[in-house]
């Protein structure tokens, strides 16, 4: 029996009936290191050519959005950049921040699963939620579910070799 | 007065404009009344990102978090001075000397800026679409973002494919609300240990498990281009719990 994760993550398996889709491979992050959000924003925002943010409608095609940031490994590394805002982390008690991500590149809703990309194009992090929202639905900062700990949960309730299989990517 | 025409443009909190002498949009002549006693520092005061009071010169405004996607939830409240202290709802409050501080109802609050005449918060950067200005992996590493329209509602998520024959991984809270429930119908049907019993909301697959099967409207879209996706039977094979967290996008 599979023991409970913590972790806010999904993993899907599509047949793709032969075809193949670009993949991205996965690492752990390092500190410090400058990462980039994707996203596809719903309907609530979207961002103009100059970045201002504006809603849309529901039948207008989404960009994708691409922003950047610093990976940072502590909740209190991001609360620092915002001295005001109390000491609280928002983070729910059954969150387990050792698994956690944080970044300042800026988030909005919609782009929730989405991957925080390394400079080198692999996946550090799942997009879950944002932190200090100014604006309605966009976000300076977010979190994300490391994907090391991703896999390692995914090994633990699959299987090593079907981790493995799913999560076979190289650049 | 200057107090209170910076209150005005500074857009805090005053709940009543009958209390402001304005006549047809312009200051009355004559005499202006004495402003109504107010807290000894205005502004807005945030306990953490998603709980903050304005304080401003006739009531106060809250701001909280509301727990979703849409952002805040406001509603107002009363000052008022009471055996020579202020309260806010009927609740002590008190300001430390600078006013860059307030405890009420047990808690502490920090300026989130500042009174009036002060520094304002500075405006909020452009939201900047770097796509122009990508490294080259970056570039090609959005080919395999994949959209998802969250089915029943107007939000949608994201996703992206880990393997090339399939394997997607995206967030929790972004699945279909059924498959959610018919996952949470799995873990009932499982006994969990008593040692590690399973917390609640947490979607929890047998080993081996086949998998969770989704149903006739499969919600994965575009992204990559993929027409048709009923056809294609995606599979929960493995998920962690969703709402964990506070703020989901």
């Amino acid at each position: 029996m599979a023991r409970a994760s913590t972790l806010e993550f999904a993993l899907l398996k599509f047949d793709l009936k032969g075809k193949s889709v670009p993949c991205l491979p996965i690492r752990a992050a390092g500190a410090g290191e400058k990462v980039w959000s994707l996203g596809y924003p719903g309907k609530a925002l979207t961002f103009n050519a100059d970045g201002q943010p504006r809603t849309i409608d529901v039948d207008e095609p989404r960009p994708l959005y691409i922003s950047q940031g610093t990976a940072r490994d502590r909740f209190q590394e991001v609360q620092t950049l915002f001295p005001g805002h109390g000491d609280d982390s928002p983070i729910g008690d059954a969150f387990d921040e050792s698994a956690a991500l944080f970044s300042d590149a800026r988030v909005s809703a919609g782009m929730s699963g989405g991957p925080l990309l390394g400079e080198d194009g692999a996946v550090l992090g799942i997009n879950v939620f944002g932190l200090y929202y100014r604006l309605k639905t966009a976000s300076e900062k977010a979190v994300f579910v490391r994907t090391e700990a991703v896999y390692s949960e995914v090994a633990r309730l699959l299987g090593a070799a079907r981790a493995r299989r799913a999560f076979d990517c190289r650049l | 007065m200057l107090r209170a025409i910076a209150a005005l443009a500074l857009g805090l909190a005053v709940p009543s404009f009958a209390q402001i002498p304005v006549s047809r949009g312009e200051w009355a002549p004559g005499a202006i009344p004495a402003l109504p006693p107010h807290p000894p520092c205005l502004g807005r005061y945030a306990q953490n990102p998603f709980f903050s009071v304005e304080v401003g010169l006739a009531g106060a405004r809250f701001l909280e978090g509301a727990g979703g996607p849409h952002g805040f939830r406001r509603s107002e409240g009363l000052t008022a001075l009471e055996g020579g202290g202020w309260t806010l709802q009927g609740e002590p409050m008190s300001f430390s000397s600078d006013c860059r501080s307030m405890d009420w109802t047990g808690r502490r609050f920090t300026l989130d800026n500042a009174p009036l005449g002060a520094a304002v918060p500075p405006a909020p950067a452009p939201f900047q679409n770097v796509a122009a200005s990508l490294p080259q992996a970056v570039r090609r590493a959005a080919a395999a973002a994949a959209y998802l329209p969250r089915s029943g509602g107007d939000l949608s998520c994201t996703g992206f494919w880990v393997s090339s024959d399939g394997y997607l991984l995206t967030a929790t809270h972004c699945l279909a609300r059924t498959l959610r429930a018919r996952a949470a119908a799995a873990v009932k049907s499982a006994p969990a240990s008593p040692q590690q019993p399973v917390p609640a909301g947490a979607l929890v697959l047998k080993d081996q498990a086949p998998g969770l099967r989704l149903g006739a409207g499969g919600t994965l879209a575009n992204g990559v281009r993929i027409e048709g996706i009923d056809d294609f039977e995606p599979v929960l094979v493995a998920a962690g719990p969703a709402a964990v967290t506070k703020h989901p996008l």
